[in-house]
């Protein structure tokens, strides 16, 4: 047991393609509350992320072209990220990515905290977290829930680490505009 | 501008303290039965291939073991069966080979003839005692066996130049003698009628030391008597330990 525990994501991953369920056992413990999370605070629903989640760990159990190299930890949280978007687009859902219609967003809903005595500041993060345009949210919570790197996130999403820092400045801009009761 | 500026713990922090979703009981299961199902037709399909894996060597090894099999009960089989016709080409006949063909299939008459009367001669020396009848039976007797050796070493050697192969390779009949050619320095087979008869008598006296001391006899018998000693030094240098008759051992011994 403390054998498995000490193995990298990358060995116990393999050591399932080889046909050890032990291995998957575990692995599936280390990702499934970062990832369920990750999906929750990304997508609209509880249902859309059950059925993200679902499918995102069939698609990494039946994978057409397996995960051989790179990290375990980037690879099934681009997968699921993938399937999030590829929802979003199903269900005609827009997501905010434009710097300028983020200013309006802003201003469109003066700060929430005051506006939501007593809530808990948690709950009020969480839904401002949803609120984020959808690039800010992914880096956001990408770097919370998943504890990837900068240069990893950057990877994933396929941009510069400077885009990443700076979609990530912004979120926190916004987040700490909206917190400010509660920090 | 401070590099960390993207970051804000005390928001990390609280994001952190928020309580974390976790999928349903039956996500879960749903997740886990479809990996143990992959686990499961992993399993089954490296069964197969293991399967796979000892049919091929398995079946190649069988292969073999027929072949070698077979070719080992080729290879023990009597000739007869095994023997396949084979078209005989024509040897390559030069000018020289041509006449020698020739000679050799004139030969075999012509020898039979000289080796008769050879013999025949031969004998009349030595059955001065034998009668007239006796003399024609045994004549005929020669003749069919030298007519015998004779007719097998020309087969022989006709079979050989069809061959290609040098008659003089041939093991030697009992009716010829290999002597040694002073132009062309080879071994040359020739019956014994071409090789003057004292060299054939005395080749033919060394195989019995009984008839060569005969032989000694009569030629001191008939006055040649230079030739009767030189016989009996070649006999006595042939066979040293034999008991030689007194009068030759005086004679011997007087030279």
């Amino acid at each position: 047991m403390m054998m498995t525990d000490m193995l990298s994501d990358e060995l116990l991953f393999d050591q399932f393609t080889k046909g050890d369920m032990t291995a998957f056992e575990h692995l599936y413990s280390r990702y499934r509350q970062s990832l369920y999370t990750f999906l929750l605070h990304s997508c609209s629903d509880h249902a859309e992320a059950d059925d993200i989640y679902q499918d995102a760990w069939s698609r990494v159990i039946y994978a057409a072209v397996p995960f051989t190299s790179g990290s375990f930890r980037a690879y099934i949280f681009k997968i699921a990220r993938n399937l999030q978007i590829d929802s979003h687009r199903r269900s005609h859902i827009h997501l905010v990515d434009e710097l300028e219609l983020l200013e309006d967003v802003v201003d469109a809903k003066p700060n929430m905290a005051r506006t939501l005595d007593g809530e808990d500041c948690g709950e009020l993060l969480v839904s401002e977290v949803a609120l984020l345009p959808g690039e800010q949210r992914d880096a956001f919570l990408l770097k919370e829930e998943s504890g990837l790197t900068l240069e990893q996130i950057a990877n994933m999403l396929e941009v510069g680490r400077e885009t990443i820092k700076s979609r990530l400045r912004y979120a926190m801009k916004r987040l700490r505009a909206a917190l400010e009761e509660c920090l | 501008m401070n590099h960390e500026e993207h970051l804000d713990p005390s928001i990390s922090k609280l994001y952190q303290a928020t309580p974390k979703a976790q999928p349903s009981a039956k996500i879960d299961v749903a997740i886990l039965a479809l990996a143990r199902e992959k686990v499961h037709s992993k399993i089954s399909k490296r069964q197969k291939m293991h399967y796979q894996r000892w049919w091929l060597p398995l079946s190649t090894a069988a292969l073999l073991v027929m072949g070698v099999s077979v070719t080992i009960k080729i290879m023990h089989q009597p000739e007869s069966m095994t023997q396949i016709p084979v078209p005989v080409m024509a040897p390559m006949v030069t000018p020289n080979a041509e006449q020698e063909l020739k000679l050799d299939a004139d030969r075999p008459q012509a020898l039979r003839q000289e080796r008769v009367k050879d013999e025949v001669d031969e004998m009349s020396l030595d059955a001065q005692a034998v009668t007239k009848k006796e003399k024609r039976a045994l004549a005929a007797k020669a003749r069919v066996r030298s007519s015998e050796s004779i007719g097998k070493r020309a087969k022989m050697e006709n079979r050989a130049l069809l061959k290609g192969v040098q008659p003089n390779r041939l093991p030697q009949a009992s009716g010829t003698m290999t002597i040694q050619s002073d132009s062309a320095n080879e071994v040359i087979s020739a019956p014994l009628s071409a090789v003057p008869a004292e060299a054939v008598w005395s080749k033919q006296q060394w195989s019995s030391p009984e008839a060569w001391l005969k032989k000694i006899d009569e030629l001191l018998a008939s006055g040649k008597k230079s030739e009767a000693l030189t016989e009996l030094k070649r006999f006595s240098s042939n066979h040293p330990d034999y008991p030689l008759p007194a009068a030759l051992q005086r004679l011997l011994a007087a030279q």
